[in-house]
């Protein structure tokens, strides 16, 4: 190991512990699990101690996007539009079993799991969940920010990112100060397959890998 | 005054079986008398139709858009009859016996 790879390596641990004390998180409320969010962002629990105790309630602003609560298929566009308005990098809980699976409401209104829309990282189950399981999934969230490597670079493949290497729109001072991928020639992936398999983008004029419950029109 | 206004299938109703399929349903409320009425409307399956309550009541506009949205029973001369609670992609009506519990509808995009 080089002593320049050894900088690095430094360099993205500190990044990934910093990441993982400062969560912004923009709360997407939608039913009764939201009190228990809420009782779980109040004092008695006290995510602050996590470093997520700063909800924004603008997705441009967040990091985590928190799905709280029962998303119906009308909700479904709002959330994906939700998702693609925040910057990279992002990550998404899934708090609470209706949008985990789509709980008991297997009817004709609920999306059966929101990872059917958008890609999840941390499936919270519960009807409501208690607040200890939310921060244990909040501190599982934090394991797999601060596990990222390269942490300087946008690791999500397939198009439209293979063609430049951040995301367009969300230049930020650390992405511009880095070095290109094409240099240093490693692509992390975000995730698994699975993880980023999901990504439809009916803009960028390509066919995503999706699977088939990605059907957007 | 309408109070109510819904509808029932009767597709899989015991004893029921040859009658009509539908029955559009008014609750009907006199405040000066204190009156209640219920007015029961059978409706053919092959044609589901009933002319519309909205020129009388302003609030069966809404009503009778969900129950076209639920029920599939359209009502003749409504100004307006979209679907109320369900999106403009939604196939089938799902309140009607005959509805799978466990069908799943497409996924519907944010409008690009």
């Amino acid at each position: 190991m080089g002593v320049g790879a050894f900088f690095t390596s430094k360099l993205d641990e500190a990044i990934g512990w910093a990441r993982k004390y400062s969560i912004f998180q923009y709360p997407f409320v939608t039913a009764c699990c939201g009190m228990e969010y809420m009782a779980t962002a109040c004092s008695h629990y006290d995510v602050d101690r996590f470093g997520a105790g700063l909800p924004r309630f603008s997705p441009r602003q967040a990091d985590v996007l928190f799905v709280v609560g029962t998303i119906s298929h009308k909700m479904a566009p709002v959330l994906k539009r939700i998702y693609d308005q925040m910057c990279e990098p992002k990550w998404v809980v899934a708090f609470g079993v209706c949008t985990c699976t789509g709980g008991f409401y297997d009817n004709y209104a609920t999306v059966q799991g929101i990872d059917t829309i958008i890609p999840v990282d941390v499936y919270i189950p519960g009807c409501p969940p208690r607040p200890e399981s939310v921060i244990d999934g909040l501190m599982k969230l934090q394991d797999k920010i601060a596990a990222v490597r390269p942490a300087l670079l946008i690791r999500v493949p397939g198009p439209p990112w293979t063609a430049t290497p951040f995301s367009p729109g969300c230049a930020s001072a650390a992405a511009s100060a880095s070095s290109p991928p094409t240099t240093t020639g490693v692509i992390t992936p975000r995730c698994s397959a699975a993880r980023g398999s999901c990504r439809p983008s009916p803009s960028a004029g390509t066919t995503p890998p999706s699977p088939s419950t990605c059907s957007w029109t | 005054m309408l109070v109510d206004l819904t509808a029932v299938d009767y597709s899989r109703f015991p004893g029921r079986e040859d009658g009509p399929r539908f029955e559009v349903v008014y609750h009907l409320y006199s405040v000066a008398h204190n009156h209640r009425v219920r007015l029961k409307v059978p409706v053919e399956q092959d044609d589901p139709v009933v002319p519309t309550a909205s020129g009388l009541w302003p609030i069966a506009n809404w009503q009778e858009r969900e129950v076209w949205d639920m029920f599939g029973i359209r009502f003749d001369g409504h100004p307006d009859l979209r679907r109320l609670l369900m999106y403009e992609e939604f196939e089938g009506h799902p309140l009607r016996k005959d509805y799978p519990i466990n069908r799943r509808q497409p996924l519907i995009g944010p409008k690009v």
